[in-house]
This record gives C-alpha cells, structure tokens and sequence, in this order.
C-alpha cells in the first residue's frame, strides 16, 4: 500500500527538490507528535494518525506511514491495548527519524 | 498535449500539498490551485475552473463528500472528472465514495512519480457529464 518513490528515477535538480520537501516533511515531524501526544478528543487523534498515515510513504517513509496506519486502526477499533502498543512503535519512529 | 491543464487540489494537511505540487506542478506541468478545506474549494471553483479535481475524503469542516456536492452545484464544474484521495481504502468505503459521483479514488500514499500518470487515466476515463 505505501508508496515509496524512487528519487533515482527523477533527473538530478528534481531529485535535489524532492530531497528538500523530504526534508521539510521530517522537520515537521516533532509537530505530529506533539499533535498526537495533545489530541484531546478521538476525533482529534484519528485526524493526526489520519494525516500522518496519508503523508509519510508519499515522502519515502512507508514505515512510518504503516505505524501510523496501525495506530489509527487500533484506535478506530477501540482496542487500547493495541492503540498503546503501536503509538509506542510510531512514537519512537518519529523520534528516530527526527534525530536522524 | 492531450490533458488536463488545471488541476484543483484539496487536502488539509500541507506537507500533501507541498507532495502534490511537487508532483502535480513540477513534474506534470499542471497549473494547479491548491486548496486547504472543502470551503476554500467552492471559493475558488468558479474562478479557477479546473479541468480535474482531487478531493480529499476527510477533512474538518466540510468533508470530502460534502464539498463534492458543493461542486457539484456549481456551473464550472459540468463534467469535470473529481477523484477522491483517501488513506483508506475498504472496499465498502469506495463503493461509498464512487457512490458520491466520484470519477474514481487514489489510495494515500501516492507515489508523487506516477501520481500525472493517474490524472492522466482519470481525465481521460472521467469526463462527461455528471447528475
């Protein structure tokens, strides 16, 4: 399901570009994270998982994208138990990312 | 060229907007107007008058359905192929989609490489006009 485009296949100053919106994304992610550690309500939470799922393989991160799928999944399903779990696995994917 | 030359997007999360210009725009060579809600879409619609619309599913405010009936009303928009974007994908919720009037539904994440090539498909399978 994630996309996970090939840079090498664009000529070099489209690659360049395409490296610098990544590197816009990744500078917004300690945002998304603060979005999911405030959201106050359920709509609040499935709209930051949401968007964070939609966005993240389109960047090349389907990792990321599928543990925000995982965790929107597991909230929609009302399984707290899981919804634990997995925004422990995206929260430490933002974290690692961020750093990197 | 035979295509669309004006895209409407609309997305609520601006790092989509920052993918879709980068794939639609640079990439495509579409002119695109880039809306940030369901109302800023039916603001700009008359205006714009675009050959193709991707609406995204979710968004606060007026969803993604909503708007599509919104658009539907207005006299621009007679024929022209609106696609919805979605980070689902059940098959319950595309039949719902499609439903709507949809021309057809492109999964998030999308692939910013191959995304022209999927406006391509639909304008060409999409026009006609629309109840």
């Amino acid at each position: 399901m994630a996309a996970d485009p090939d840079p090498e296949s664009l000529d070099p100053a489209l690659a360049a570009q395409f490296e610098q919106i990544r590197q816009t994304f990744v500078s917004g992610l300690p945002r998304r994270e603060r979005e999911i550690d405030s959201a106050t309500n359920p709509g609040a939470l499935q709209g930051a998982l949401h968007r964070l799922a939609g966005a993240a393989g389109g960047f090349g991160y389907p990792t990321l994208g599928e543990l925000a799928r995982e965790s929107l999944l597991a909230h929609e399903a009302g399984d707290a138990t899981r919804l634990t779990s997995s925004l422990a696995c995206l929260k430490a994917e933002l974290r690692r990312l961020s750093e990197g | 060229m035979d295509g669309p030359r004006r895209v409407m997007c609309v997305e609520d999360d601006a790092d989509i907007r920052m993918i879709l210009e980068f794939s639609l725009q640079r990439l495509g060579g579409y002119e695109l107007c880039l809306c940030a809600s369901g109302q800023e879409a039916i603001d700009r619609v008359a205006v714009f008058s675009p050959d193709l619309v991707l609406l995204d599913v979710m968004m606060p405010g007026l969803s993604g359905p909503q708007t599509l009936e919104l658009l539907r009303k207005q006299p621009a928009m007679s024929g022209v192929p609106v696609v919805f974007l979605t980070a689902k994908a059940m098959l319950n919720e595309v039949e719902d989609l499609l439903q709507h009037g949809a021309t057809g539904i492109i999964v998030k994440p999308f692939d910013p490489v191959k995304l022209p090539e999927n406006v391509q498909f639909y304008w060409q399978h999409g026009r006609g006009p629309r109840p």
